[in-house]
């Protein structure tokens, strides 16, 4: 894992939310190379190597998905899209919206963002599929190796 | 005599068409510029001032003059010739300003003022008052006075009617910020509840799924069972929330109004709803409807459920026979959706449309009780109204009606 590059990066304050995702993932064979951040404030510490993750973090790698929870305390999920994609070395970062309704109007101003996709919770096996094939990253589920 | 008469007659068509002006006045402000012109010409003034009583004080508020008095001045009610008029309740005329003590000299040496009459408004407890200037020595006619006094009475009734009026306003708009704030209030707790309790029961929901998944070996057929039942459960009160977020959606958004082809959508959904259920086939009678000005998201909501129900509640009978209607009257279109169903018992029809509200058992037929609560919201919405006949074991009818526009 440590030598590894993180492929899948997953904003969630609500452990139950994230350990559903993680399963869900698992399944897939998708949760080797995962990072679980618990709040906007991690992500983006994570994402642009401040704080605690300084001379850390992303650095120079380039993961393969976000999947971002929009309601979070301290910096919430819009403003941690906003940040991600108004920066040239992060904005081709393909994110996943996660939100608790389909209704969200929050949905829409994440598109006009710059999100990719967006998956209603629960975050089972079809809505992943869905999304993910919506990012051309189907290779992703299919390529993957099992072990 | 002839001038004279002719000179009243002037006075007094004046005085008139200054009453019927002053009763469609909507504010203080064209209510003084109306009284200083007619105070001025009826008494062939040089000048005349409309004056507030503010606490202690005289306010000049307006004036029409030959030569500018004090207007926007304020004045100790007792060193003023109005204050003492408000405070005597009587009018007072002077021929010479400068031989009377109650005139503040000072304040009348730059002006052109030799004579005034001056009246209050409203005999008890005065408003203010009326003053007429001269620029040589005059001293106005008993009549002239009268007449003044006449207007300042009439103009005593406008400020009152004005001053009723803007409380009432006053009032109403207090009232319905109260009633607007209530309601979004309302609504945003109902949102935020409804999105705060599907995180937990994701959760439920969820583990349950891993327990059954990956746990199964170690469970038993009792176990697996009950399960089961947890996640029929949680699944119920997800559909439950997912009403009342509906609910309360369907409460804060803004009505975009077009003309609806009525019968073209209620036929589209009846097309989709009998589509995508198994069920036998429906003998449908749809008359003519008239279109309406209506917001056709939210109309193909109420068709839905109307419809939906129809075939719900009569799907136990050999043959569900639907009627789709309307009756059109002066102000407003009624459309019905009749079917011969289950029906209910009238004496239950002030809970139909009440949120949560169920007259089945959903052993009987389902549902979470949110669909015509969310069409009550919708027709309350566009200024229409619900309501519904019923026999037991016959049919129903339920109607919704909307205003023509």
């Amino acid at each position: 894992m440590e030598n590894q590059e993180i492929e899948v990066i997953l904003v969630e304050d609500n452990i139950d939310d994230a350990t559903l995702v993680i399963r869900a993932l698992k399944k897939n064979n998708l949760a080797n190379n995962l990072i679980h951040l618990k709040d906007g404030v991690e992500a983006l510490d994570f994402v642009f190597g401040t704080g605690t993750y300084e001379n850390d973090g992303l650095q120079n790698q380039s993961p393969k998905v976000m999947f971002l929870d929009l309601k979070m305390p301290r910096v919430n999920g819009l403003e941690v899209l906003e940040k991600i994609k108004a920066d040239p070395k992060t904005k081709s970062i393909p994110v996943v919206i996660l939100t608790s309704s389909a209704e969200d109007p929050d949905i829409k101003k994440c598109y006009e963002l710059g999100a990719n996709s967006y998956i209603v919770k629960p975050v089972e096996f079809d809505s992943f599929i869905k999304a993910v094939s919506e990012l051309g990253l189907y290779w992703l589920i299919r390529n993957h190796p099992s072990k | 005599m002839k001038n004279i008469i002719l000179e009243n007659k002037t006075a007094l068509q004046q005085l008139v068409s200054a009453i019927q002006e002053l009763s469609l006045s909507k504010d203080l402000e064209t209510v003084m510029k109306i009284v200083r012109s007619v105070a001025k010409n009826i008494t062939g003034a040089d000048g005349a001032t409309f004056i507030l009583r503010d606490g202690d004080m005289c306010y000049y508020a307006e004036e029409e003059a030959i030569s500018p008095l004090w207007k926007g001045q304020r004045f100790q009610m007792s060193e003023c010739i109005s204050g003492w008029v408000m405070l005597n309740k009587q009018s007072t005329v002077i021929e010479d300003i400068y031989s009377d003590p109650r005139i503040p000299i000072e304040a009348y040496k730059p002006t052109f003022v030799k004579s005034l009459a001056m009246v209050p408004i409203r005999t008890v407890a005065p408003i203010g008052a009326i003053g007429n200037y001269w620029a040589e020595q005059h001293l106005p006619t008993k009549h002239e006075l009268e007449m003044l006094q006449s207007l300042a009475d009439i103009t005593a009734v406008s400020i009152e009617n004005l001053n009723t009026l803007s409380n009432l306003e006053k009032t109403v708009k207090q009232r319905t910020q109260e009633l607007e704030f209530a309601n979004q209030e309302l609504e945003s707790f109902s949102y935020s509840v409804s999105h705060d309790l599907r995180a937990p029961l994701r959760a439920i929901t969820g583990y349950m799924r891993m327990l059954e998944e990956d746990h199964s070996e170690i469970l038993n057929e009792d176990a697996k069972q009950l399960v089961e039942k947890s996640l029929t459960n949680a699944k119920k009160m997800n559909e439950l929330i997912e009403g009342m977020l509906q609910l309360s959606r369907m409460g804060r958004k803004e009505l975009i109004k077009a003309p609806v082809a009525m019968k073209q959508l209620a036929e589209n959904v009846f097309k989709s709803l009998s589509e995508n259920g198994e069920h036998k086939s429906i003998d449908l009678t749809i008359d003519n409807l008239p279109n309406v000005q209506a917001d056709e998201t939210l109309i193909r909501q109420v068709w839905t459920n109307y419809i939906s129900n129809a075939i719900k509640y009569s799907s136990h009978k050999s043959t569900s026979k639907i009627h789709i209607g309307s009756q059109e009257s002066e102000d407003k279109i009624t459309y019905f959706v009749k079917d011969n169903g289950a029906g209910f018992d009238m004496k239950y029809s002030d809970k139909l449309f009440g949120v949560f509200q169920r007259l089945h058992s959903p052993e009987e037929f389902e549902g979470t009780g949110v669909g015509l609560s969310i069409v009550k919201t919708i027709a309350k919405k566009h200024g229409g109204n619900v309501w519904a006949d019923a026999t037991p074991n016959e049919g129903a009818t339920f109607y919704f009606s909307l205003p023509k526009d």
